[in-house]
Parts: C-alpha cells; structure tokens; sequence
C-alpha cells in the first residue's frame, strides 16, 4: 500500500519516457542503416563509374580495333570484376545477391565476347589484306592480259574502288555497289581464275565485317546491360536511403504527436491524482470549519492518502469527542454554577436569618425581661383583669418569638454536623425525655417497639433534634383528645426505619406536599419551621422522610437513615 | 438572706434596667454599667460578689473582662450572658474561671436560681 504513489508516479513517467526511448532507439536504429546504405551507394557509384569506363574505351577499341585499345579494355573490365570481387559478402547480400549474380554473368559475356570481337578484328585484318592482294593480283591482270573482254582496267579499278569505299564506310550503299560490280564479276568468273579468289576474298571480307559487326552489337548490348545494372544497383540503393528517411520522419513526426498528447496526459493524471485527495481534504476542511464538524474524509485511494484520509478522520473523531466532552463538561459547569448560586441564596437567606435572628436577640431579650418584670408587678396588684389578661398576651407572644428566633437559629446553624454511630434507641428516648407532655391531659400515652437496637450513621444532638420535633408535632396533633405516640424501629436493607405515628386530628390531603415547606403550619402559634428543619437534618443525613396522614386519624412519618 | 454586692455590665439599656430591679427587690446591692472598662474600673474601686456580662460589649467583651476581673478579685464569681448559639464561648468562660452562663434570652428564674447557689456556696464557705 506505502507504494502506490509511487507506482503511479513511476508509471506516469515511465510511459512517455518509454515511448522516447523506444522512438529514439528505432530511429538510431535507422540512422546506422542509412549510414551502411550510403557506404553501398558509394559502392555502387563506384560501380557505375568503373561501368562507364568500360564503355569509354569499349568505344575506343571500336574505334581503333587494335591491341593497345583492346588492352585497355580488358583492363577496365578487370578493374570493374576485380570491384565486384572485393565487395564483402554480407554487403553482397545487404544489395542483393541476384544482381550481382546478374552483373558478373553480365560481364563474363563481356569478356568472352570481347574476346570473340578482338579475334574478329584480327580476322578482318587478315581477310583484308587478302582483299587487297587479290584485288592487286586482279589489277595487274588487267592491265596485262584479259581473261574476258568486259574485264577492263577501268571495271577493275571502279571495283577497287568500291573495294575500298566498302571498306572505308561499310554501310549498305557500299555494300550494294560492291556487290553489284561483284556480281558481274561472278558471271566472268568461269574463264577468269584470280577473278573467283578475289570473289572468295570478297565474300570472306563480307563475312568477316558481318560477324564482327554481329559480336561488336552483342558486347554494346552487354555493355548496355552492364551499364543498366550498376545503375539500377545505386538508384536502388539510393531509394532504398530515400525510404529511410521518410520512415525515420514519420516515426519521429509519430512519437512526437504521442509525446505531445501522451506526456502531459501523463504528467496530468499523475498530478491529479496526488492533488485529488488533498484537494478532497481541503474542501473537507473548508466545510468543517463552517461548522459541520460530523463530516469525514471519504477513503478512496488504498495509498499514503489512505492513512493521511484516516489519521484526519480520526483527528476529527477524537476532535468531536473532545468537542462533546467539552460540552458535557460546560453542562455540568453550569449545572454546579446554579446551584452554587442556589446555595449560596439560601446561604444569604440562612444568613440573613441568622442575622435577623441575631439581631432580634437584643430587644427579644429586653421584651422577655420587661415582659417578667412585669408580669411579676401586676400579679400583686390590684389591675383589671383585662391588664393581667393583655400581660399574658405579651408574655405568649414573646414566647413565641423567642421560639420563632430559635428554630430560624437553629435552621441556619452554621455548625458542621458531626457523623457517628448512634443508636437509635438512645436517641428517641433522650428526645422523650425533653418533651413537655401537658399536663391538662395526661391521656396521651407513648409506645417504642424496637425488636433490636439499630445504629445509624448521624449527629447526635441533629438526630434528637428530629424526634424532638417530630414527637412535639404528635403531641400537639393529640392535644385535644389525647392518643398514642407510637414509635417502631425496623430494618429495611442497608437502613433503618423509624415510623412515628400519632392518633391525633391528622393532615388535610391538600397539606400533605405542603407540610415541610418552612414557615408553613396549620398551628396557630406555630412557627412552620419545625418540619422544614426535621426535613433540611434527614436529607443532610442521606435519608428519607415520607408523611401519610388521614383528616382525624393520626399521621404517621415514616423516615428512612442510612446505617 | 444574705445581701450580695452584684455588678451588672449590659449595654442595652431596657435589659439592665430590669434586671437591676429584680435583683434589687431580691434585696441585692446592683451596680449597673454599660460596657466592658468601666466594669472594670468599678472593680478596681470596690468589692463586689457577683459580675453578671454580656459576653459583646463596647469597650470590653465579655471573657476579657472575665480574665481581668479574675486577676484582680478572684473571689468575684461571674456570670457570663452569652447571646446566640455561642455555646463554645460559654465553655471558654466556665474554662476561665466563669461560675456560669446565661442563654439569652433568658428566664429571670433561672438567673435567680444561679444566685441562690452562689449563696448556698458562700454561706458554706463563710460557715
């Protein structure tokens, strides 16, 4: 996987530069043949040169028809098999091994026919001269003795002048001439002797320039074809460069085309492929940061862009988590901030109440003072009993102040609760102890059934300060008619039950969610804070408190404390 | 009953007007003052039984002149009147040397009970 951009890459500048270097070396390839091609040319050329020499002096020797000229061209013949001859087999081969078979046969007949012309001409030579002797011989027999009347000196020697015009020009008209006068020779001939030799020598002659004429066309055809075939060779071989070229141009012209399309077709796939998935990220990251940060990088390519695709995934995974907790976190903040801010009203409240309380000390203290004073003075004398009456109300009332100051004392009590084990048990019979059952009726009796002594995880003087409240609530409730205060201790789990109940006037159901709120009550001279308190000291333990109450029954409280 | 010299430091006014009384009609001798030094310098001047202080006071607070007092006339008992949940500073005033304390607000009985045993116990002693 590590690999495959750079596969890629690899490939995207392999196959141009392959095609290059294919194109490049097809063409050197071609290049060497031109070159070798242009050695053959020479060859040939050099050919056709030592050719055209041939037939230089081939003219010459028809011209001349002598030793000298033959040598010549025996020569220049020789030079042009001796070429041949020194041509290497392989380039034999690389021209073409037909038409240099072809030439060499080509000049073998040349040779033999050279040779026939050369034999030719030296029997023309010879019959010539027998010619002229004859003729010689005829003339003298002329002009001594006739053989025949029509035999005069004048017919010879306007034969031997045609004799010589034949041999001077050689052409048909000389030749009919010749012929002519040689026919009305022939019919002389059966008296004249000399007469037929120069008839025979005459005919000979006639021959003689025939055949040579006959083999000196032959060698000029051989020539001809020696000439043709030398120049065949080097204008093939020329073609044969001239199609090079061309090919090597259109190859060039083809990879170029390929380059041109091929190269940046490469170049740009390569490109685009590194650049795609970046650009992928990059418009991944442009969206995130306008705020859709659930977005993810789509994993495509199985390469280096691979991991980078999932390492950015997995950054913005852990960045969305990191995100959520952060925002858990804020939640929770401002959960805690507002209740640090309820706690701290009821702080303030509790403060204020204490300081309310604190400062209604003073002239509490001042009343209750004058309030005994008083009441101390008019109990002797002799007042209305209206004045002692309005002097108890002063005193009932500052009592109840007094208690008011106390329970807001006691509801926002600074001191820290301390937790220990306590039984239960003790705790109940000590808060018993502080209650002041009225005396007016003493029908009011009360019950503890605790099968076992429980302990509970509190603060003493708290938890008395519960039953003492509760215990106070039952008495007053059973006031009028007296009743049972019954008290059950129990077991449920990891804590422990105690039902207070009473039999007194009981709770109206609509009270019921109301009973613990402070400063609600249903007494006249109460204070409402007695359960509020009761319920503050049960949750600061980690219990519970539960009421169930019918109108005239009794209610019972049932709590619920951790042991 | 024996007549006790008492020393009243309270600073509100009502509160140690009455007091005054009831312990006078109790046939005490009462001295009233109104805060901590000249409670002090009555001390200095004359003998007295019983100091009855507020434990806030101008001046001098309670248990400082508790402290004073003690070093100057041991045999002075004193009553400290501490006013609010201070529980812990009227077991400092027992520690140093107070005889005991009062709750305000507090029951003029009570305060009649505390010195009737203060009479107990000097009788006994002068006996």
């Amino acid at each position: 996987m590590q690999l495959r951009i750079w596969h890629k890459i690899i490939i995207g500048i392999s196959i141009p530069s392959f095609i290059a270097l294919l194109g490049s070396f097809i063409t050197y390839g071609y290049i060497k043949d031109i070159k070798n091609r242009q050695g053959f040319v020479q060859i040939a050329d050099d050919l056709t040169e030592q050719g055209l020499e041939v037939r230089r002096n081939e003219k010459n020797f028809f011209h001349y028809k002598n030793a000298e000229h033959h040598g010549h061209l025996r020569d220049a013949i020789s030079v042009l098999a001796d070429s041949i001859r020194s041509i290497s087999p392989e380039t034999i081969e690389e021209i073409g091994n037909d038409k240099f078979s072809l030439l060499n046969k080509t000049i073998q007949t040349y040779s033999t026919l050279l040779n026939d012309l050369y034999g030719n001409y030296q029997q023309e030579i010879e019959v010539t001269e027998k010619v002229r002797a004859e003729g010689r011989k005829l003339e003298t027999l002329a002009t001594n003795g006739k053989p025949a009347k029509e035999l005069t000196p004048r017919f010879i020697l306007n034969l031997r002048r045609l004799e010589k015009n034949y041999m001077l020009f050689r052409d048909k008209k000389s030749f009919f001439e010749l012929e002519n006068g040689l026919s009305q020779l022939r019919n002389l001939s059966l008296s004249c002797y000399e007469c037929v030799s120069y008839i025979e020598a005459i005919d000979n002659l006639f021959a003689a320039y025939k055949k040579s004429y006959s083999t000196a066309n032959d060698l000029q055809n051989t020539g001809n074809n020696i000439e043709e075939v030398t120049g065949k060779i080097a204008s093939r071989e020329r073609q044969r460069i001239s199609s090079f070229l061309t090919l090597t141009q259109r190859l060039s012209l083809i990879i170029v085309a390929l380059l041109c399309t091929l190269g940046p077709l490469f170049v740009y796939r390569t490109a685009a492929y590194i650049v795609t998935p970046i650009k992928r990220l990059v418009d991944i990251t442009k969206k995130i940061s306008n705020g859709d940060i659930t977005l993810r990088a789509p994993l495509k390519e199985q390469d280096e862009t691979f991991q980078l695709a999932e390492s950015f995934n997995t950054m913005l995974d852990n960045l969305y988590q990191t995100q959520q907790t952060l925002e858990q976190s804020l939640k929770l903040l401002r959960d805690k901030q507002s209740q640090l801010v309820e706690a701290e009203k009821l702080a303030v409240a509790g403060s204020v109440a204490s300081g309310v309380a604190h400062e209604l000390n003073n002239p509490l203290n001042n009343l209750y003072l004058a309030a005994q004073v008083l009441s101390k003075e008019i109990g002797q004398g002799p007042v209305s009993d209206m004045a002692k009456e309005t002097v108890r109300d002063i005193f009932s009332q500052v009592l109840r102040v007094k208690k008011i100051v106390n329970e807001l004392r006691e509801l926002s009590r600074e001191k820290k609760p301390e937790f220990k084990k306590i039984y239960l048990l003790g705790a109940i019979n000590n808060a018993l102890k502080m209650i002041r059952f009225p005396e007016e009726i003493s029908n009011i009796k009360y019950n503890v059934e605790a099968p076992e002594d429980v302990e509970v995880y509190a603060d003493k003087h708290q938890l008395e300060q519960v039953f003492i409240n509760l215990f106070t609530n039952a008495v007053d409730a059973m006031e009028e008619r007296g009743g049972l205060l019954n008290i059950k201790i129990d077991t449920v789990g990891n804590y422990a039950q105690v039902k207070v109940s009473d039999t007194g006037k009981g709770i109206l159901p609509e009270d019921i969610p109301k009973v613990f709120d402070p400063f609600f009550t249903t007494k006249d001279d109460g204070t409402g804070l007695g359960l509020a308190i009761v319920n503050c000291i049960i949750v600061s333990h980690k219990g519970k408190i539960a009421v169930d109450s019918e109108p005239n029954k009794g209610a019972t409280f049932t709590i619920t404390l951790p042991r | 009953m024996m007549k006790l010299k008492i020393l009243v430091a309270e600073d509100e006014q009502i509160a140690l007007k009455h007091l005054s009384y009831t312990l006078e009609n109790e046939g005490h001798i009462v001295t009233g003052v109104r805060n901590g030094l000249d409670a002090l310098k009555k001390v200095e001047k004359e003998d007295f039984d019983i100091l009855i202080a507020d434990i806030k006071m101008p001046g001098m607070d309670g248990l400082t002149l508790l402290t004073e007092v003690k070093t100057r006339s041991p045999d002075i008992e004193v009553i400290i009147v501490t006013g609010f949940g201070s529980i812990e500073s009227a077991v400092d005033a027992m520690k140093k040397g107070a005889f005991d304390y009062l709750t305000k607000p507090f029951d003029l009985d009570d305060l009649t009970l505390k010195i009737k045993r203060i009479q107990k116990n000097r009788g006994a002693f002068n006996k």
